[in-house]
């Protein structure tokens, strides 16, 4: 096993994380067994986060011990891995709007004690201000909405200074007759108020139209 | 660290507590029952579609076996489609006794579907009622200033239907006022009044029918005044550029004899009224304004 960044490892094929609950299958991946550690396989056509870690993503937001705030958590495939990787003394607050997705969440998170269930619109920061008071450490998107990029900004209010965010961008849901470069350069100008743009990554062979974004906070 | 452990099992509660409400709620079955049997009815047109084609070749043998586990299917759909129907006119009558009377259970439960919410629908103004289900087109009209509609799923309702076509906006209008009256009537527990209330109604959509017809000037779009793009024959081209010679030679003697007066400090007030009305025709005074 070789260590790519901190929590997540690479055989010469896939990449795994260190599994926090031992014995247990979340959606039903692979686990493997070496050196008296269990390793859970993570499948980067089912995570965005892991498809920009096989495109050579410069960094990884999340470490161990960090609090982290996910926006689009849905049923939690990914959220399963990024609690591998911050482990017990970390958190992950999850933010999603559907009621169906958020009852398998809530059976995920009664397993694994650092994720934090919250039923809400990302639009309306006031819903779950007040679960927020200490600020953030990383910060990650993923919704397909018309104004992707202004939601990402309004969540800046609860990042740390200095502290890295990323933002996967489905071009398909801002305009269909335009081409994926021409909205990438308007969205830009959107996120440069908050953020100063690391790395822009297309994740093509694992998902279309999709760009994932590295920033950092002003 | 106690904080936090405290913390989670508190938001673990709340979302635990939002989930139960959505998925507690009795209505909830009323627009699941609404939406299957929305995708019954085009199931059930493409099945028999295929079973009617397929009878005419007379099928055989083999063929003839899978021809009748068609034909059973859509028996069996049909019976599906009209147990639905009865299950929604039941719930309908005792969830909204006054609004299912009113609109109808099956248009009840639309509006309710669309809606979203028991508590949705009671509190929407009867101006939202009479659009639901014409989201798209209403849309439209903010995005797009395109003609604003007059009617969603109302539309489909037993009143509305005999109408002509100019009187439907106003029908529906009345009906959805109706509506939400009632709506408000069910959900803090009012009595019981519907019938009446839909003779009334009656009454009122017999009086619009009654009314005479206005004639109205059809309302164009903005886009259509604008002049048309097209050739044009010699004879128009010859034409045009005589008129615009004989502005131009209008524009300049008249610009001798204005040259003459501005001596004056106050040029607006010397100048006649008749004269500031023939340069009004052309295009060309704001430069002849600017000049003096």
């Amino acid at each position: 096993m070789k260590k790519l960044f901190e929590g997540i490892y690479s055989d010469s094929k896939s990449i795994y994380t260190k599994n926090l609950n031992k014995g247990k299958k979340v959606y039903g991946e692979k686990i493997i067994n070496k050196n008296n550690e269990e390793y859970r396989e993570w499948n980067p056509y089912r995570s965005k986060y892991c498809a920009g870690i096989k495109n050579g993503l410069k960094k990884n937001i999340f470490f161990e011990g960090c609090t982290a705030l996910y926006l689009g958590s849905a049923e939690g495939t990914t959220v399963s891995h990024i609690s591998d990787i911050v482990e017990k003394n970390g958190a992950i607050f999850c933010v999603d709007l559907s009621e169906i997705a958020m009852h398998k969440l809530t059976k995920l998170a009664e397993e694994r004690e650092n994720i934090y269930p919250i039923l809400s619109d990302a639009q309306r920061i006031e819903n779950y201000k007040e679960f927020l008071e200490e600020k953030v450490d990383a910060l990650f998107q993923d919704i397909s909405q018309r104004n992707q990029a202004e939601i990402f900004c309004k969540n800046a209010a609860f990042l740390k200074k200095g502290s890295y965010g990323c933002l996967s961008l489905k071009t398909k849901s801002i305009s269909q007759s335009k081409t994926k470069q021409d909205i990438l350069i308007e969205e830009k100008k959107i996120l440069e108020k908050e953020f100063m743009i690391e790395q822009i990554l297309s994740i093509e062979p694992y998902e279309k139209e999709h760009y994932l974004i590295l920033v950092k906070k002003k | 660290m106690n904080q936090r452990e405290f913390l989670r099992k508190q938001m673990l509660k709340k979302t635990r507590e939002q989930i139960e409400e959505k998925f507690a709620g009795k209505e909830i079955h009323i627009i699941k029952a609404i939406n299957l049997l929305t995708d019954l009815e085009s199931i059930n047109n493409l099945m028999t579609e295929n079973l009617n084609e397929w009878k005419l070749r007379q099928p055989t043998g083999e063929a003839e076996k899978e021809f009748l586990n068609l034909e059973k299917n859509v028996k069996n759909i049909n019976e599906q489609k009209e147990k639905l129907i009865e299950f929604i006119e039941k719930e309908m009558s005792t969830e909204f006794p006054n609004f299912s009377t009113i609109a109808t259970p099956i248009i009840g439960a639309k509006l309710l579907a669309s809606a979203g919410s028991k508590k949705k629908l009671c509190f929407a103004p009867a101006s939202t009622i009479q659009v639901l289900g014409a989201e798209k087109a209403l849309f439209n009209h903010i995005k797009h200033k395109t003609r604003c509609p007059k009617h969603g799923h109302i539309f489909n309702h037993p009143l509305l239907q005999r109408l002509p076509k100019q009187k439907r906006g106003k029908a529906a209008r009345v009906i959805a006022g109706k509506l939400s009256i009632a709506l408000k009537q069910d959900y803090f527990g009012g009595e019981n009044n519907s019938k009446m209330v839909f003779k009334e109604l009656e009454k009122i959509i017999e009086k619009i029918s009654n009314e005479p017809e206005k004639i109205k000037k059809p309302n164009q779009p903005s886009q259509k005044n604008k002049p048309e793009h097209r050739t044009f024959t010699p004879e128009e081209r010859r034409a045009f550029f005589e008129k615009q010679n004989k502005e131009k030679t209008f524009y300049k003697n008249n610009k001798t004899t204005n040259q003459t007066t501005p001596q004056n400090s106050n040029n607006k007030k010397t100048t006649n009224k008749k004269d500031f009305k023939k340069f009004n025709k052309f295009k060309k005074f704001k430069k002849f304004k600017k000049r003096n």
